[in-house]
Parts: C-alpha cells; sequence; structure tokens
C-alpha cells in the first residue's frame, strides 16, 4: 500500500505548474479571478478564455493524453487527472470538451477524415465543443430525446430543440445527438454529428442561471450537415455517446479543496468586527468536519486514480466520487456562509462580502452539480446495482 | 501509488481472516461474551504465536497492525488485543527507560497491559503516589500492567503500575458492547522504576492519534461488515413478490453505507500508512477517527433498518456492530473534544501554508 505519487507523475506535476506560473508571470489570468472562467459570458472574458487555451495549445499541452501520432504527449490517465486538477486548482479554464471528449471519441470511431479535419483544430485551441444532448423533454433518459436528423441526399436535415448547451456562445462546434430511427427506436436511433455552431437554422437563446453564468438553449431548424460529419454509423449513436461518457469522467478533488482553502482563509483573519472566527471553538469544530469531507473527497479521486493508471476496472467508485463531492460542494457552502451570517448574504464584488462573496455564489451554484452529469439518484443506482450487485432496476 | 496491499500484505489479511474464523467468527460473539474471560484465548495464543504482537513494536509496521484491526473489526472480535497493542505503541513511541524497554518486549510476548489516560478519569500524583478512580478502562480485569498517563505541567508522564501492587483495585463493569472494560482505582507509590517516560504536549497528541487511527481501523472494518451483511440480506429478503434490494430506497440506503464504509477504510488506511512510513500524521488521524466512528454508527444503524426485526434480536449477530459502532466511537473521547482537536490540527496545518498541506499529494 502506497499513497505516493510516483516520481515521474510528481515530476510531471512540477513541470505543468512551472509551465502555469510562467504563463500568470506573461500575463494569463495574472489578475485573480473571482468567478471561475467556465462561466465568465462578457466578450472580453471569452476572448481571454479562448487566448489562454490556444496558448496551452500552442505550447502543447492540450493533447496530453493524445497517443504521439495525433499529436498529443502519449501521457497517462493520471497525469491527465493531475492537470485537470491543478487547472481547477488555480481556477482556470477547464472545460475542455473537445479535448477530452470529442478528440478520444473521433480516435476510436471517427473516419480518418474526420481525425485529419478536426484533431489538429482541437489540439491548437482553435476547436471548441459543446455538448447537445439534453433537451426539454429529454434528461436523464436521454435515448427519448426526439431532435431529429433525415438523410437528404449528402447532407442530413436536423430540426429540434436542446436545451442547456452549456458554452454554446463560444463554442465552434456541437457534439449533437439526434435522431436518425423510428421516433420510438430509442437507443437504437441515435446519431451523432459535428455541427459547426454557426451553420445556418441555429438559434442560440441565452439561458442565464442562479449562479449567473449562462448556459444555453438551441434551436435547430433546417439545420444542413455534411454526410462526413456523423461520427460512427447511422443508427449507433448510443455506442457513440457511450463511449464519449467514458472520457467525460475526469474525477475531481481540488475544486472542494479550494473552497475549504477559501474558507480558512476567511475563517482565520479578522473580520469587520475585528473578531477572528477561529478563535470560536464552535466555528473550528465546524471547519474541522468540513476538512474530513474534503479530504474524503481527495482520497475518492486518488482510489479512481489509482484504478485506472493500474488498469483494473472501475464501477462504483466514479459514481462514489460524483456524489460524495457534488454533495459536499452544497454543504461546505451551505456551512460557511452560515457561520458568516448577515454578512454571508453579499456576493462577488459587493464592498465587504466575505471571502470576497466567492462562497456567496458557491451556495448558489451548487444545486447544479447534484443533478448536471448523470444525477445523483442514478449514480447511487450504479453504486448499488454494479458497484454492489444489486437487482438492475426497470430503466431502460 | 499502489493502493492496494503487497503480497506480504495480502498474505497476512488471508491469515488473520482464516484465524479469526476459525476461533471467534461474529456468529460466536455472544458464546464468547458470555464466558467468564470474555475472549478467545485461542485467538490470543494465536495473536502471539503468529507475530501479530509484534507488529509495530518490532515487527512490520503500523500499516499491518491496522489490517489486523480491521479484520477484528469486521468479525466483531472482543479481545484485549487492541487494547495491549495501543498501550505497547504508547510506551513503544514514548517510553525511554528501561522498565519502558521491557514493557514493550513483554507486550510482544503477550503479557496483557492497558492504557489508563485522562479520558478514563484524573490522576493526582502527590508524593510519589499515583491516586485517582478511572471508569471504563478496556479489559481492566485480567491485565498485568497498566501504562498510566499522569498529566504534568510539562506534558503528560507516564507510569507502569503492575496489577499486583498494594493499592490497585478493577472492578469489572459491563460495557454497551461486547468488549470488557472495568473501573480501576489506584493509590499506588510509585517508585523510579515504574517510570516510563515523560512526554511533551505534542508528543502525546501524536501518540493518542495514533492509537485512534488504529481504533479507527477497527471500527472501519464493522462497517465494512455491516455493509457486507445489508447487501446479502436484501438481497435475499423477499416482499412483495421478490427481493427488497429491487427498490430504490434500499438501493439508496446501501449506495450511502458504500461511501461512508468506503470512505472510513480509505482516511484510515491513508492516516496509518503515513505513521507507517514516518510521515506526519496526525490530522489525518484525527480526521480518520471522527469520521470513522460517526460512519459506522450510520451504517450499522442502516443495516439495522434494512434487517428489521432479526437485527434487533439478541440471538443474532448483527446488535454486535451496531453496539461495536457506537461504543468504539465513545472510547475515542467525547465528540467535542475529538472535534476541537483536529480543529486544532486544520488550523495549525492551515498556517504551516494550505497548499502543501492540503493540496499536494504525497510525493
Amino acid at each position: 500500500m502506497d499513497f505516493t505519487l510516483a516520481a515521474e507523475d510528481a515530476a510531471f506535476l512540477d513541470e505543468f505548474r512551472g509551465y502555469l506560473d510562467g504563463l500568470h508571470a506573461e500575463g494569463h489570468y495574472a489578475e485573480p479571478e473571482l468567478v471561475r472562467p467556465d462561466h465568465h459570458v462578457r466578450p472580453d472574458q471569452l476572448e481571454r478564455r479562448s487566448a489562454f487555451i490556444r496558448r496551452l495549445g500552442k505550447d502543447g499541452w492540450l493533447g496530453l493524453t493524445w497517443p504521439t501520432e495525433y499529436g498529443g504527449q502519449g501521457r497517462s490517465s493520471l497525469q491527465h487527472w493531475l492537470a485537470m486538477d491543478e487547472l481547477a486548482y488555480r481556477q482556470l479554464p477547464s472545460m475542455l470538451l473537445g479535448v477530452s471528449i470529442v478528440a478520444h471519441t473521433l480516435m476510436h470511431v471517427g473516419s480518418e477524415q474526420q481525425k485529419h479535419d478536426f484533431l489538429p483544430g482541437i489540439l491548437a485551441g482553435d476547436l471548441e465543443f459543446c455538448l447537445g444532448y439534453t433537451e426539454p423533454g429529454s434528461g436523464t433518459d436521454l435515448a427519448s430525446l426526439q431532435t431529429r436528423a433525415v438523410r437528404d441526399g449528402a447532407e442530413y436535415v436536423i430540426n429540434g430543440q436542446k436545451i442547456y448547451t452549456t458554452g454554446a456562445q463560444y463554442a465552434t462546434h456541437v457534439w449533437l445527438a439526434a435522431r436518425t430511427g423510428a421516433p420510438d427506436s430509442r437507443h437504437k436511433g441515435i446519431t451523432v454529428f459535428m455541427v459547426p455552431i454557426d451553420t445556418p437554422g441555429i438559434t442560440i437563446r441565452p439561458l442565464i442561471t442562479a449562479a449567473d453564468y449562462r448556459t444555453n438553449e438551441v434551436f435547430y431548424d433546417d439545420v444542413r450537415v455534411p454526410v462526413a460529419n456523423r461520427v460512427g454509423e447511422e443508427n449507433e449513436g448510443w455506442s457513440v455517446l457511450r463511449l464519449a461518457l467514458r472520457f467525460e469522467r475526469t474525477p475531481q478533488a481540488n475544486r472542494a479543496v479550494s473552497e475549504l482553502g477559501e474558507v480558512l482563509d476567511w475563517a482565520t483573519a479578522p473580520d469587520h468586527r475585528g473578531e477572528v472566527p477561529a478563535d470560536d471553538p464552535v466555528v473550528r469544530q465546524e471547519l474541522a468536519a468540513l476538512a474530513v469531507d474534503a479530504e474524503i473527497v481527495r482520497l475518492f479521486a486518488f482510489r479512481i486514480a489509482d484504478l485506472v493508471a493500474r488498469g483494473e476496472p472501475v464501477t462504483a467508485e466514479p459514481s462514489e466520487s460524483k456524489v460524495y463531492s457534488t454533495e459536499l460542494y452544497q454543504r461546505l457552502a451551505s456551512r460557511a456562509l452560515a457561520l458568516m451570517g448577515p454578512a454571508g448574504q453579499l456576493g462577488v464584488g459587493e464592498p465587504g462580502a466575505p471571502g470576497e462573496g466567492k462562497l456567496e455564489l458557491a451556495f448558489r451554484e451548487s444545486p447544479v452539480f447534484q443533478f448536471a452529469a448523470g444525477t445523483n439518484e442514478v449514480q447511487r443506482d450504479i453504486i448499488a446495482q454494479q458497484g454492489l450487485g444489486l437487482p438492475r432496476s426497470s430503466r431502460k | 501509488m499502489e493502493l492496494t496491499l503487497t503480497e506480504d500484505q495480502r498474505a497476512l489479511v488471508d491469515s488473520v481472516v482464516g484465524v479469526v474464523a476459525k476461533y471467534a467468527p461474529i456468529e460466536n460473539a455472544s458464546a464468547v461474551a458470555a464466558t467468564p474471560s470474555g475472549y478467545s484465548a485461542e485467538l490470543f495464543d494465536q495473536a502471539v504465536g503468529l507475530g501479530w504482537t509484534g507488529l509495530g513494536l518490532e515487527d512490520a509496521s503500523v500499516l499491518e497492525l491496522a489490517l489486523v484491526l480491521e479484520q477484528f473489526g469486521r468479525q466483531a472480535v472482543a479481545s484485549p488485543y487492541p487494547a495491549m497493542m495501543a498501550a505497547g505503541l504508547v510506551v513503544h513511541r514514548l517510553g525511554t527507560t528501561d522498565r519502558a524497554r521491557e514493557l514493550v518486549g513483554r507486550i510482544v510476548t503477550g503479557t496483557r497491559a492497558t492504557l489508563v489516560t485522562p479520558v478514563h478519569g484524573r490522576a493526582e500524583p502527590a508524593d510519589g503516589r499515583v491516586r485517582g478512580e478511572f471508569r471504563a478502562v478496556e479489559w481492566a480485569d485480567g491485565a498485568a500492567e497498566f501504562v498510566v498517563a499522569v498529566p504534568v505541567p510539562d506534558g503528560v508522564r507516564l507510569v507502569a503500575v503492575p496489577a499486583t501492587a498494594d493499592g490497585v483495585t478493577v472492578t469489572p463493569t459491563a460495557a454497551m458492547d461486547n468488549e470488557r472494560v472495568g473501573t480501576v482505582t489506584l493509590d499506588v507509590a510509585v517508585d523510579a522504576d515504574a517510570e516510563l517516560g515523560v512526554a511533551e504536549p505534542a508528543a502525546w497528541r501524536s501518540a493518542t492519534l495514533l492509537g485512534a487511527a488504529l481504533r479507527a481501523a477497527e471500527i472501519a472494518g464493522g462497517a465494512e461488515r455491516a455493509l457486507a451483511a445489508a447487501v446479502e440480506h436484501v438481497q435475499q429478503r423477499n416482499q412483495f413478490g421478490g427481493p427488497i434490494g429491487r427498490f430504490q430506497a434500499v438501493q439508496h440506503h446501501v449506495a450511502n453505507m458504500r461511501m461512508d464504509a468506503d470512505a472510513a477504510t480509505l482516511l484510515t488506511r491513508s492516516a496509518v500508512w503515513r505513521a507507517a512510513v514516518g510521515r506526519p500524521f496526525e490530522r489525518q488521524a484525527a480526521m480518520a477517527a471522527w469520521f470513522a466512528g460517526t460512519a459506522a454508527e450510520r451504517v450499522t444503524s442502516t443495516t439495522n433498518q434494512l434487517h428489521g426485526g432479526i437485527g434487533f434480536m439478541r440471538e443474532y449477530w448483527l446488535h454486535h456492530l451496531f453496539h461495536r459502532a457506537k461504543a468504539q466511537q465513545l472510547r475515542l473521547g467525547t465528540a467535542r473534544a475529538q472535534l476541537a482537536v483536529l480543529g486544532d490540527l486544520v488550523l495549525e496545518a492551515h498556517a504551516r501554508g494550505f497548499r502543501a498541506e492540503f493540496v499536494d499529494w504525497p510525493a
């Protein structure tokens, strides 16, 4: 039993940290961000984001786990996880769906033409993807989706509506799941397409979340996409989506840990009344309990990384990590605000907001994680059924 | 990184599993508890004979000891072994005298010792004597040596008091679970021969926390067993025409139990591993103890809920896990004291540097 990072993994992380320090010194995100950049909405913020990502691409850091034949570094998934966690800890952009989900899926099932057309752009940071999965009537039950794609010669014509397409306002492409089979064909009638976001017929309408950042509704009216943009065979999209899901799960440890750090920073400095909150034994007890949960989140993530690195199967572990961490996000922000009292109402940008208001925002954002990326109810089903062998539920 | 057991560790665990299943399986816990001694002498002799009493003292490390204790916890074993190892580790870490070395050597060869500390009562040192009344001392009746922690201005003074010394009275008392505890009354002369060493407060805290992490290993083992029992039961128990394990409400209980049990085991192994390889472990140990203590109560009470009536019957073994989870939690000290120590450790670590202490992985 050994809880250390291997020397080469520690060296890699040191190198990546040094690189990010260098970017910081050059002016990339030199001003500490109060709000996570993935949530930024202003045009200048989006420009800063894409400049940062293109820089990562230019310097060869986007294709960490890509095989060298595709221009990547051929690194282990463990090192990829360390890099993603480092970005998360520094609150740098990390929603790199193209690099992780799209590219790896294309390497497995994409055509040679698609690999040629898309991988270099993703690797350079020029192409960014958003996910077109969820519809108003199809959330957790994704196999019920009804956005329609009909073959018309060398093109497909797409009609329908997607919702919660986060990142559509800055993505170049949408990774779209559409129905090509009969309306009731469920898993057997879905096809995946890569659709340029500026294709005529696409209308993007902003949806502003309760945590202020933007997601989108996307309407598709007679949107024409070349057959060459179809990923895999027609009606075999479900297996493409399942494959993509494998690359979506990157355990994150450091988001919760960095929020714990924010709480500790707040608690150990004098407040506006000149009192240090952590001098109060009751406050210290709360901090102690939160620190335990943050450590559990770290160890749950570490365990997945360890299993994957050793090529062992993972079953319930990612679901345990997802449930525990997302429930902690809410608990941590909730308890922190409760310690702050009335001043805890003050958010980012408000004069005198404790901890710069970050935890007020974290609290408002915290519900989303529990239902996004596989609801925690489904995750608990997975733990019980796949992890512990209890009977499969009646979901189809 | 390798969170699985080494071959040697796996062999040790396999050996423990077999020996415990032979001499003190959980199905026999009530029968063993009803014997005069309250523990399996055969299992105890095996522990000595197979070298488990040397783990962390003369042989292997506290990590191997924790792996043994996990298995004791899994089978709800009541035994003087964990208490005597806890006493041995305190003397091993903090003792400085010949008497300390001699006592550790005797524990390795099977001498029953147990700790008497401020959580049990207040020791009043006075003119070469130690006086006090100490409640719920583990395996007091039958212990050959008491390792008494006497608070002094600059820390904790440790003295060895043989059970045969004049002025030692032991009164057995029934505990909530199947372990044995007793009230120890001391009014004994302690001369230079009794001195084991004086520990500074930080060293005493470390030694105490190592003991807490090892108890957490036992507790985590109990939680793992409670989870396994629940999974087995809900697959066999049929109601409304099928196993109750098909109901989502039941599955979600079990999923929560798994997260609790996994977290308790991971925290505990991480803390004990740190101690075994000589890294700072105190904050991790306090976390493991606090979490395992509270999580095991949740897990064992949920397994009771899923079992229904049978889990509430004395004649079935399940209640041992529930009672042990609570009693072991109490033996870790008051909730308030545990969180106070942990709060101190968290703030001390934050002051040293958040990133290095909370973010960086051991390298």
